[in-house]
């Protein structure tokens, strides 16, 4: 059964979004510790650190679809903007992350996937970590 | 008598929402009014309609990417001063000469810290107020407070070039005080500079769209963007009556007075510029002298000459 996602955008807009196969419960994939946000005592940032756990399944299926399909510089964009954001977030790991698997793909040339996989498994890991913690007291 | 804004606009570009959001909760209870713009292309349109103080810059975007904006930016009379700080995920050192070069202010490198983020924001809105308010300074007059001749040859432009645009009405007042020489030379320059004062106070009375500048002396310009030649005249009248009406300390029995020409831009024949306006008006202003001063005359409508 496919699963769904339902967002809310920063205009109030909400988003249906549909989960495929890439998608597991983090019990499957989850191999470390749920990791907690840097700012759970900022209130300030409860609410946007809520949304964007409820969208990492969005991003993590993002991500390994434009991975498997080779679209190299839509894969980029999301890692890119990952990067910029995940210490922000306070998820300095998401950012460390992020930032090592775009430069494996930018780097890359032909066989950049062969280059980038295990920079991108690292990541995505990182996601379902970040992901497991969002029933923690205080981030959810 | 020439306004300030009070709540300073910040435009943010950029195509990541996490990131818009990120602005928001950091820039929250901060003094300024947070805009968002998802493109580049949305974030030029907003840039012209909004005119902000500020605008955070992402760099890598698609389609036009920040450089390529900035560059519009600066080629664009009404968006080249706004200031420009890029918050990018690059941290390529060339990337950043390249954007300050350009005439950026500021470069953040995204992650950003919040404390930081804010301080930046306020300096480079603490300096862009300081900026405006010394172009501000550079446009007033020193004695009265008003608008001085350079303010009033551009915003004469801009307004004829609105009007036409939008097919709206426009009336143009010049203003001279009555032997004023006579004035200064009979209760000594002192005195004259307080007649120029009181007049510019009851100038600046009047309805805040008016656009009130000194002209030059004992001259003044008076712009009403979309008013017509009856109502500007009316205006003009109550103006004339109220400077003959003022009481002098000192000197009781005292009347000042002032003449004024007036017209409009259907008043105008041939080519609708400002030059044609001024001409037009300082024509007016002198058939008022030259009827006897302390009145008002009105140019004519071109479809109403016989």
């Amino acid at each position: 059964m496919k699963q769904e996602l339902v967002l809310q955008t920063r205009n109030g807009r909400r988003e249906r979004l549909e989960l495929g196969m890439n998608f597991k419960e983090p019990e499957d994939q989850n191999k470390g510790k749920p990791i907690l946000s840097d700012f759970l005592d900022d209130e300030s940032m409860v609410k946007i650190i809520q949304d964007f756990l409820n969208e990492i399944p969005h991003r993590i299926e993002t991500i390994e679809s434009h991975f498997d399909s080779g679209n190299k510089e839509q894969l980029c964009r999301i890692v890119h903007q990952l990067k910029g954001a995940g210490s922000g977030y306070g998820f300095k790991i998401i950012t460390t992350n992020a930032q090592a698997l775009e430069k494996k793909i930018r780097l890359a040339e032909d066989a950049w996937q062969k280059t980038a996989s295990k920079a991108r498994e690292n990541l995505v890991a990182i996601l379902y970590r970040v992901y497991a913690g969002r029933n923690i007291s205080g981030q959810a | 008598m020439v306004q300030n804004k009070i709540i300073p606009k910040v435009l943010a570009i950029d195509d990541s929402e996490l990131i818009h959001r990120l602005l928001e909760a950091r820039l929250q209870g901060e003094d300024l009014e947070l805009h968002s713009a998802t493109s580049s292309e949305e974030g030029l349109q907003k840039a012209r309609a909004l005119k902000p103080e500020l605008i955070l810059l992402d760099i890598s975007m698609e389609g036009m990417n920040g450089f390529e904006l900035l560059d519009k930016l600066k080629e664009d009379t009404g968006t080249q001063n706004i200031a420009v700080i890029f918050i990018s995920g690059t941290d390529e050192p060339m990337d950043k000469v390249r954007g300050l070069d350009m005439g950026a202010i500021d470069f953040i490198t995204k992650p950003f810290d919040a404390f930081e983020l804010k301080a930046r924001v306020r300096s480079a809105l603490r300096n862009q107020y300081l900026m405006r308010m010394l172009e501000q300074r550079a446009q007033l007059d020193g004695l009265t407070g008003l608008w001085n001749r350079t303010y009033f040859d551009n915003r004469l432009t801009q307004e004829v070039s609105e009007a036409k645009r939008h097919q709206r009405a426009l009336t143009l007042v010049l203003c001279d005080i009555d032997r004023f020489k006579r004035l200064n030379d009979q209760f000594g320059h002192p005195f004259g500079d307080r007649v120029l004062k009181h007049v510019s106070q009851i100038f600046s009375g009047g309805r805040t769209s008016d656009i009130v500048c000194r002209y030059g002396g004992e001259e003044f310009g008076l712009i009403f963007p979309s008013t017509n030649i009856e109502r500007g005249c009316e205006v003009a009248e109550r103006l004339r009556v109220a400077i003959e009406a003022a009481k002098w300390s000192g000197n009781p029995d005292l009347v000042v007075t002032a003449s004024f020409g007036v017209c409009d831009m259907e008043c105008l024949e041939g080519d609708l510029t400002p030059e044609a306006m001024l001409k037009l008006a300082d024509k007016m202003l002198y058939k008022a002298k030259q009827s006897g001063r302390n009145c008002v005359k009105c140019a004519k409508k071109k479809k109403d000459e016989i």
